[in-house]
């Protein structure tokens, strides 16, 4: 059961969380989820202490990517489906940031898509939070990778013919090696995630169900609390099977962590080949070129 | 009986052609005698061909041999070796045989010889047998018939016997004493076998010239040489013919100085990736061809946005399409200057040989910090994969462009704004790189305020625009861009650029020695292009040509965007994936201004 704090503490935790805001006002829309992940994000940071320049936020193109606009740290509005690459580029040449990437699901699903199963290959140490409205908000309501079937929008007048792709279950699919669900409406909830997928040692990936009333209406966020259910206590996150069952409910939207599982990451692999290959004395520009000597 | 032969007319440097089945070794054998030239302080040019077998197929190389620097590509061939003619024929349209050319085959093979085999003057030729074979098997080294080759050329053209043993012995010595020994007495057969041959006259002297140290490496070797020497800590990239040499050198040599190489997912994230690391504060390179640059471009726009560094290493290959991947063309000029969406300044230089593989790379990692722009090298297929020989000096102090720089870092203090993208009287503005107390900065692909927030200021968007064109301004003021060769005197100018040049230079030099004074200008700065320069030279000149390897004449109609009028000039372009010739560029010359 929450206690409420004392006054003094909250002060203290909304000042920490000041600091990582920066000066520019949001230009979402009134009630749109993004606001609750900012939040959320905010206080994750806090939470963690981790000064705001030593993180860069890295986003694609879409309503939610431009985030990184919105936090006093560095940041990066890249181009449409292409904040993995970039995170990934950031990450691995400066290891020593905190790097989260962040993306719609026009980003992380249709154009960029691609991206998504090499990040889990490599275990980049980074973030992804991925706020997924089902809908592409910024070019005013055509479908998404994750619009629901039958749906009418803007590019579909007569229902979409598509089935809708499933965030959870490609990561689990694609071996991410943290993988969880959150849901804006759940700012507190949301935090506690955030901060576990950037302590995560790998790449950490939160689907992150965040409403577009504006094109989604009001009701979307019905629709996510009622079909919302805690994933279960007993549910062992290291069980990929079970966690490929609570992706692929069809009822429930299942929110937590769906799994977690240790594995090498990017940065140790390299820093292990890169002391095999420094012992063997590559990468010196004389030894280099005395190989062309006739 | 020895016969004396005269082959070529005049021939300045002896052309070798050596052509086999895949295994037969031709390649090493080329290799082998390519070392041995070169110690000799000869100078010597090889050009690589394969077939579009992964393993197996045929290949050919030709290795030009000259006493003085060789510029320009191959024309006839005045002794080919045909080991396998069941393989010859994707080679019987590119093999022009001097008149009088001497063409050897084994002998076991001599039933295969083309009936119909004939010089570039119609005469007919007839391939002389070599027991090649037969020795090998004597040796009981069947597989050392490209060594007995090896010496038979040696032989032939006189080289320095003790030259190829060394040479031997450092490369084969690590299989065993016994081995080399075999080959070295294989290389001995094969120079009995020359001496039984009469030398073809005609041929130049090709005595030692001095003792100097060389060099022997192709273009992808010195772009990567000179990405090292430019402090590259970041790489990646996606396989591509004929620009994967890089990426394997930097997968081989960065680990090891703390930096890595990421092979990407595609050419998309390659860049992306080069733009994050570049983000963070390194120098971030990729190297590839068309195909993986037309993916880059939206990128390319990018990093002309938001300012920042990287190099792209384009080896060019015939297009479009997947085109001519092994073949060698200058059209992707087009895409490098154009490409991208928007008015997206960046900056395009080409090397002209392989030595300048290594200047323009170094320079490109210069422009690209000092700039903060994206800069695309143009090389190509066939400066990405010759080899040549160089002194040993070539990419020393005084030899090659070597400055480096290090990012120009913002003097940020916490608590203080700091305005990443500030509008002043010089355009480039330091870059903050995260980590930086107080240097905390967003920005974007949008158009942005100088703090780098997005914003919809028509005004900014004129203002940003002029920075980042300005930048191209001061470029141009630091550096001529172009390089202008020939004698002071001349009525004539062959405007190019690329691997062109060295053609172009061979055709001028000859067409001089015709009485027709030409002068080369070689363009090594395309995007900005030194138009005022340009149109200064060219208004000099009473007549005007540019060559090309494209088949459309793109550079000639990128001059001419730039407002250089040239309707006069005398365009020299085509396409079929093989380098415009010295004759070709001669005659053309020849037929317009006679």
């Amino acid at each position: 059961m929450d206690v409420t704090p004392p006054a003094e503490v909250v002060e203290r935790r909304i000042n920490a969380r000041q600091a990582y805001r920066s000066d520019l006002k949001p230009v979402w829309c009134p009630g749109c989820g993004d606001y609750s992940v900012l939040t959320a994000l905010f206080a994750a940071l806090a939470e963690l202490q981790i000064p705001p320049h030593q993180i860069a936020l890295i986003s694609g193109i879409g309503c939610s990517s431009r985030l990184p606009g919105y936090a006093a740290t560095y940041g990066l509005n890249t181009i449409h489906g292409r904040p993995i690459p970039v995170a990934t580029g950031l990450k691995s040449a400066r290891p020593d940031l905190t790097v989260i990437a962040m993306a719609g699901d026009g980003d992380a699903l249709s154009i960029g898509g691609g991206h998504f199963p090499h990040a889990a290959r490599r275990n980049i140490g980074m973030a992804y939070f991925v706020m997924d409205n089902n809908v592409y908000g910024l070019t005013k309501g055509q479908t998404s990778p994750t619009t629901p079937t039958g749906e009418q929008t803007a590019t579909s007048l007569y229902g979409w013919p598509e089935d809708p792709a499933n965030p959870l279950g490609l990561a689990l699919a694609y071996g991410v090696s943290f993988v969880a669900q959150g849901v804006a409406g759940d700012v507190k909830g949301l935090a506690r995630l955030m901060v576990e997928a950037i302590q995560w040692p790998g790449f950490a990936f939160i689907e992150i169900l965040s409403p577009c009333v504006t094109w989604r209406g009001k009701e979307q966020y019905d629709v996510i609390r009622d079909r919302a259910r805690p994933i279960p206590p007993e549910h062992d996150v290291t069980d990929l099977a079970a966690a490929f069952r609570y992706a692929h409910d069809p009822e429930h939207l299942y929110v937590g962590v769906h799994y977690r599982q240790r594995k090498p990451t990017f940065q140790e692999r390299v820093t292990a080949l890169q002391q095999k290959a420094a012992a063997k004395g590559a990468g010196n520009f004389d030894r280099y070129l005395a190989k062309f000597r006739a | 009986m020895k016969q004396a032969v005269t082959i070529g007319q005049g021939a300045s440097c002896p052309c070798v052609f050596l052509m086999g089945s895949g295994g037969d070794g031709v390649v090493t054998a080329g290799d082998l005698l390519a070392r041995a030239v070169a110690n000799a302080g000869l100078h010597c040019q090889m050009v690589k061909s394969f077939g579009p077998q992964i393993r197996g197929g045929e290949s050919g190389v030709w290795l030009q041999i000259s006493p003085q620097p060789i510029q320009g590509p191959a024309e006839q061939v005045q002794i080919a070796v045909v080991l396998s003619w069941r393989s010859f024929g994707p080679f019987a349209r590119q093999l022009s045989l001097a008149p009088g050319a001497l063409v050897f085959q084994d002998e076991q093979d001599a039933a295969l010889a083309p009936p119909d085999l004939r010089d570039a003057g119609g005469q007919p030729v007839t391939p002389r047998s070599l027991p090649l074979q037969k020795l090998a098997d004597e040796l009981e080294a069947p597989r050392s018939r490209n060594i007995l080759l090896v010496g038979f050329i040696a032989g032939l053209l006189q080289l320095p016997a003790a030259l190829i043993p060394e040479v031997l012995q450092r490369k084969f010595g690590k299989r065993g004493a016994e081995v080399a020994a075999t080959l070295i007495k294989a290389f001995h057969r094969g120079r009995e076998l020359a001496d039984a041959q009469a030398r073809p006259a005609g041929l130049p002297a090709l005595a030692p010239v001095e003792a100097e140290a060389r060099l022997l490496l192709s273009g992808n070797d010195a772009a990567s040489l000179g990405a090292l020497h430019a402090g590259v800590e970041f790489f990646a990239g996606y396989p591509i013919t004929p620009a994967s040499e890089i990426m394997t050198a930097m997968a081989e040599h960065l680990p090891g100085r703390g930096g890595m190489m990421i092979q990407a997912e595609d050419e998309i994230s390659a860049i992306c990736m080069l733009l994050g690391a570049s983000f963070g504060g390194k120098k971030a390179l990729t190297s590839t061809s068309g195909p993986g640059l037309s993916l880059m471009v939206e990128a390319l726009g990018f990093a002309t946005q938001i300012e920042l560094p990287c190099v792209i290493i384009d080896v060019q290959r015939g297009g479009p399409s997947t085109g001519m991947p092994t073949k060698t063309e200058q059209s992707d000029l087009q895409l490098a200057v154009y490409g991208a969406h928007g008015d997206a300044p960046r900056v395009v230089i080409a090397p002209e040989n392989v030595r300048t593989c290594f200047d323009a790379t170094v320079k490109a990692f210069y422009l690209a910090e000092k700039y903060q722009t994206p800069v695309i090298v143009l090389s190509d297929q066939q400066l990405g994969h010759r080899e040549e020989t160089l002194p040993a000096t070539a990419f020393d102090e005084g030899h090659a462009f070597r400055t480096v720089i290090a990012r120009r870092l913002p003097d940020v203090k916490p608590g203080e704004p700091y305005k990443r993208f500030a509008l002043g009287d010089d355009p480039v503005s330091p870059m903050a790189i995260p980590g930086m107390e107080g240097g905390t900065y967003r920005t974007s692909g949008i158009i942005h305020d100088e703090a780098g927030n997005p914003t919809v200021s028509t005004d900014l968007h004129r203002r940003m625009s002029e920075k980042l064109q300005r930048k191209m301004t001061l470029i141009l003021a630091e550096m001529p861009g172009y390089r202008l060769e020939g004698p002071a005197h001349a009525d004539t100018l062959l405007l190019t650029w690329g691997s062109t040049a060295g053609a172009a230079c061979d055709a001028a030099a000859r067409r001089t020695a015709e009485g027709r004074p030409t002068a080369v200008l070689i363009v090594e700065l395309l995007y900005p292009l030194p138009t005022e320069a340009l149109r200064e030279h060219v208004a000099r000149y009473r007549h005007v040509a540019v060559a090309e390897l494209t088949f459309s004449g793109q550079f000639l109609r990128w001059l001419r965007a730039n407002g250089l009028a040239l309707e006069q000039a005398l365009a020299i372009h085509r396409g079929g994936g093989d380098p415009l010739t010295t004759s070709e560029i001669l005659q053309r010359m020849r037929e317009a201004w006679t």
